[in-house]
């Protein structure tokens, strides 16, 4: 093995060597019979000339001796690629335009697949990522967190069973850290249990992660910090351990820091700093109710998902008895809680909330690559085809030669493969200009968009093989019709004055053409879709008006006190009220547009309601002046107002107090559902029906609907309640109405908010235009990137038409010369060729059309208020494809009219 | 070497060559005289075929060569056999004396024997 590989190695490399070597050992051998033959009496010429002639063929020897060797498929190979760069050098432009392509769509497949890889496929740099799991809670269509009782539940009922352990996470969060020297620094946190580094097997640069102590819960909040987060802000300083740092103004001593590059588990996110969870808010830790954590897990070796699923289904019925047991009794209950499971998945490659909204675009978007390199190939194939069919008289010749069918179909394959190889070393580059751009799509939140795309050792693999796919794709056709060539035919007529074989060799190009032309279709027709559920989108009523609105989340020091709170942010819209510029403000919970998301159910007392499982609605709390600021129309009743009873009591640790709500407002929606057309104002509802308390609140007044949550989501029945009776659970938000220059009104308010209490921070503004934009991410993505490879579908197979179209005109100049001679007009031949042209077209539509329409299917999830089989979403694209099929056809077809009959007939 | 001979029969020039080099380093045209010199002159071997042969042989290993200097005083390249080349001219040699053995038996079977 070792000897042959050393023997290639000298061959490939030490070629010259080894023909010296050879040389030499051969001269050696005729020098010696000429010796002995001399000394047999002959003389030396005559000796020397014997022993070449009882040598037999030295060259065939020789040319024997390196095949021995095994140097005759290097040889064939170097000399194939040398014939191919000189095709190619012969016509560069072509050559140019045919990498460009082929460049372009690979480049574009790398640059996505390197996404995908990353976010998708990519597993997590912890110990054995193989035997992670992700727990998640599914309740209807909210899915993901739990709290940290049912964490905990399920982490004491699987331990040591199915799994080594559980941990738990809490989602990214932007925070502000007051390092030990003063300075304040912005930095992603989560809070984690305490086994959560033992869990990875992450390795520690420095220090200690929280456990082994347990979750036991200690009063002091503690943290770690990522290895790059440590270089960056603290220089690689180790003696920062045991130093105490502020997060959000707490307190908190650094007890490590993770390396291996470790950075969290959700994919996107990179964590600066984790913390104990186990120190932070009593009411988290022991609420049911407070969905927050994602849970992780290690299967003990041996273990499945399906196991652990089977175990987690135990637990958790247990879990929801007991919880349901706890609620007092009333009739909902039982839907309420039956339609929530924890769903089992593997976890090697982490969790991401990203994942969950790019996945299916993503695919979608590789798709759309991928079919562009299709068409891409084509091309190269068509102008392959016509490089082969132009050849035609020098391969018989090779053939006659003793070229064997095989040995052409290598050469010819070697060509494309050249070609496409090229095209994958650009195609890099282009990949990293994708990947980054298409980044660039997604908007920022407030925690940073971390992807590592980097070109790995997969992608660089995954690109090397679509790159050699390409290629072999491209050249199989042209390369089997070469090793089929009739040697008799071919040497019969000469290229330019056959007649019969133009027509049989142009078929193929036509019938790639086609397919070019289907194919385009399919993803025009895409593009369209996607472009008018962005415009849909954006046209959509959102109930309120956007323009000249910025919105703030109000964050106060945790330690406040709900009264405290309550007054902070009374102030804080007082003080920016009296800002010039100014118009109006307000305070809401949660805000628009807001991640979380509040819902209850109600009933109506006396009027029993006929459908249980309907009576869920979105809660709101909101100011006086919110619809106002807002711009939402009243359409019955009042708004709140300084009428409204104030809270009596004093509040106590719960979320909601709800025992002091006297007043509510509901939307539309909810008074058409449930009052049947009459008037509610005045009328009573008891919200939260499930409560201990009995609460009954008075409608005020009715608002128009508004798409609170999202663009996408019909407005659901939504109860609005004022927030002064409200406490939010977690920042509030503020929202400001302006009317100037948005630049300074912002930091006015950041500066208003500072001089109010200088502990409370402005925290996520952006306008509800930046909003509305934010929420469109994905829309946009898909249609820029769609109608983008749409576009450039579109041109390939255009240039692929004219390609083909204009190869057949010139192959059928004599032809079309002895028409004219005979009689035909001008404006026949025009139409004779652009006739020929339209077919290929109308044939490619016809089979795009239905192919579209199949595949749009798995679109359905992502479009808005557009229906692939509505008239207009079929027409234009099929109406853009032919249109320009016919520019494509034109060029070729005026050539052919402009044909000289006595000229086309003399060209021999 | 213009004697009526046997052919070859194929594969047999490799053993051929393995069992003169086993005897001793010897160069190309050394090998052919050892080759003539053990089978008594009844194997013709065409000069040029043996060097394909001794290049197989060495890509496969089973040789090794250096340059040396030869009885006449020229410079020329010397075979040698290796590990592996000792090791297949001893399982070539066992397997060829089985078959030769089997054949013989066969061929020399009289009717009284069947």
């Amino acid at each position: 093995m070792w000897a042959r590989i050393r023997s290639y190695w000298r061959g490939i490399f030490h070629r010259s060597d080894v023909e010296g070597d050879l040389a030499e050992q051969l001269r050696s051998h005729l020098s010696e019979r000429a010796d002995a033959l001399e000394s047999a009496g002959l003389t030396r010429s005559q000796a020397e000339r014997q022993a070449r002639l009882e040598f037999g063929a030295l060259e065939s020897y020789k040319e024997r001796c390196r095949e021995a060797r095994g140097l005759r498929w290097p040889d064939e190979l170097s000399q194939d690629l040398r014939y191919a760069a000189r095709m190619a050098r012969k016509s560069p432009g072509v050559t140019a335009v045919a990498i460009l392509s082929l460049a372009l769509g690979i480049g574009a497949n790398t640059g996505i697949f390197s996404i995908l890889n990353s976010l998708l496929l990519a597993s997590l740099p912890v110990r054995d990522p193989s035997r992670l799991v992700v727990l998640e809670m599914h309740r209807g269509r909210v899915n993901g967190a739990m709290s940290y009782l049912l964490y905990s539940r399920l982490r004491e009922g699987l331990r040591g069973q199915v799994l080594d352990d559980l941990c738990a996470t809490s989602h990214p969060d932007a925070t502000a850290v007051t390092l030990p020297s003063g300075e304040s620094v912005k930095a992603v946190s989560t809070q984690v249990s305490a086994n959560f580094f033992d869990v990875f097997g992450t390795p520690f640069v420095a220090g200690r992660g929280f456990g082994p102590s347990g979750d036991k819960i200690p009063s002091q909040l503690q943290t770690v910090l990522s290895e790059r987060f440590w270089r960056r802000r603290f220089s690689a300083d180790p003696a920062i351990l045991g130093k105490t740092v502020l997060i959000d103004d707490k307190p908190a001593t650094v007890i490590g820091i993770a390396g291996g590059k470790f950075d969290g588990v959700e994919v996107g996110n990179a964590i600066d700093l984790w913390t104990n969870a186990t120190a932070g808010d009593l009411k988290l830790l022991t609420g049911s109710g407070w969905n927050y954590l994602s849970t992780l897990g290690r299967l003990k070796p041996g273990a499945t998902i399906s196991q652990t699923q089977a175990a987690v289904n135990i637990v958790y019925a247990a879990f929801r008895e007991q919880q349901r047991a706890s609620l007092p009794n009333y009739k909902g209950k039982r839907q309420m809680a039956d339609n929530s499971r924890v769903i089992v998945q593997d976890g090697s490659s982490g969790i991401s909330e990203l994942r969950e909204r790019f996945a299916l675009p993503l695919r979608i978007v590789m798709g759309v690559v991928a079919l562009v390199l299709l068409i891409a190939c084509a091309n190269i194939t068509n102008l392959l085809l016509a490089r082969a069919a132009a050849r035609q008289r020098e391969v018989a010749t090779r053939i006659s030669l003793g070229a064997g069918a095989e040995r052409l179909f290598r050469q010819f394959l070697t060509e494309s493969l050249l070609l496409s190889i090229c095209g994958g070393c650009l195609g890099l580059l282009v990949a990293v200009w994708t990947s980054r751009h298409l980044l660039d799509l997604i908007p920022q939140r407030s925690v940073p968009l971390v992807l590592d795309v980097h070109l790995s050792l997969r992608v660089l693999l995954f690109t090397s093989a679509i790159a050699i796919g390409a290629g072999l794709l491209s050249g199989v056709i042209p390369a089997m019709r070469v090793g089929r060539t009739q040697l008799t035919n071919a040497l019969k007529f000469s290229a330019s004055s056959d007649f019969g074989g133009a027509r049989g060799s142009i078929r193929p190009g036509k019938l790639l053409s086609v397919a070019q032309v289907a194919l385009s279709t399919v993803l025009v027709f895409g593009a369209g879709l996607f472009v008018r559920t962005l415009l849909n989108l954006k046209n959509v009523n959102a109930g309120f008006q956007p323009e000249h609105r910025v919105t703030f989340e109000l964050d106060l020091p945790r330690a406040y006190s709900p009264e405290q709170k309550q007054d902070e942010q009374r102030r804080v819209v007082e003080r920016l009220k009296t800002l010039p510029g100014v118009t109006n403000a307000s305070v809401s919970w949660p805000g628009p547009f807001n991640r979380g998301r509040f819902t209850g159910d109600f009933q109506i007392p006396d009027h029993p309601l006929q459908e249980e499982a309907k009576r869920e609605a979105d809660y709101i709390l909101v100011d006086n002046d919110f619809f106002s600021v807002m711009g939402i129309p009243l359409l019955a009743g009042r708004a709140f107002d300084v009428r409204d009873p104030v809270r009596s009591g004093k509040s106590d640790p719960n979320i909601v107090n709800a025992g002091d709500v006297k007043v509510a407002m509901i939307n539309e929606r909810l008074a058409r559902m449930y009052f049947n057309g009459t008037n509610p104002v005045g009328l009573k509802l008891q919200p939260f029906a499930h409560s201990p308390q009995k609460v009954i609140v008075e409608i005020v007044g009715v608002v128009r609907d508004v798409r609170h949550y999202g663009l996408r989501e019909q407005p659901a029945p939504t109860i609005y309640f004022p927030i002064t009776e409200m406490d939010p659970p977690w920042a509030p938000t503020v929202e400001v109405r302006y009317s100037k220059d948005l630049g300074t009104a912002s930091k006015e308010i950041e500066r208003a908010v500072a001089q109010v209490d200088p502990r409370a921070k402005a925290l996520e503004m952006a306008t509800l235009d930046e909003q509305i934009d934010a929420y469109l991410d994905k829309e946009r993505m898909l249609a820029t990137i769609a109608g983008l490879f749409g576009f450039l579908a579109l041109l390939l197979a255009a240039v692929g038409l004219y390609g083909v179209m204009a190869y057949a005109v010139a192959r059928r100049t004599k032809e079309i010369g002895l028409r004219m001679a005979l009689g035909a007009r001008r404006g026949q031949v025009l139409d004779m060729i652009l006739i020929d042209g339209v077919w290929v077209a109308l044939a490619g539509v016809a089979l795009g059309v239905p192919a579209a329409l199949s595949l749009s299917r798995f679109l359905s999830s992502l479009l808005f208020d557009v229906k692939a089989d509505q008239a207009g979403s079929l027409f234009v694209p099929t109406a853009i494809m032919l249109f320009v099929a016919a520019l494509a056809v034109l060029a070729p077809a005026w050539r052919a009219a402009r044909v000289d009959p006595m000229v086309a007939l003399r060209n021999e | 070497m213009d004697k009526p001979s046997a052919d070859l029969l194929p594969g047999t020039l490799d053993l051929l060559i393995l069992k003169a080099v086993s005897l001793g380093p010897r160069h190309g045209y050394g090998v052919l005289l050892r080759i003539e010199q053990i089978s008594g002159g009844s194997f013709q071997i065409e000069q040029g075929a043996l060097y394909p042969a001794l290049f197989r042989l060495e890509h496969q290993g089973l040789l090794k060569s250096e340059w040396g200097i030869s009885d006449n005083n020229r410079r020329a390249k010397f075979y040698q056999l290796t590990a592996a080349g000792r090791k297949r001219l001893r399982v070539e040699t066992e397997s060829w004396n089985r078959l030769t053995s089997a054949m013989a038996s066969v061929l020399n079977t009289s009717r009284g024997e069947v």
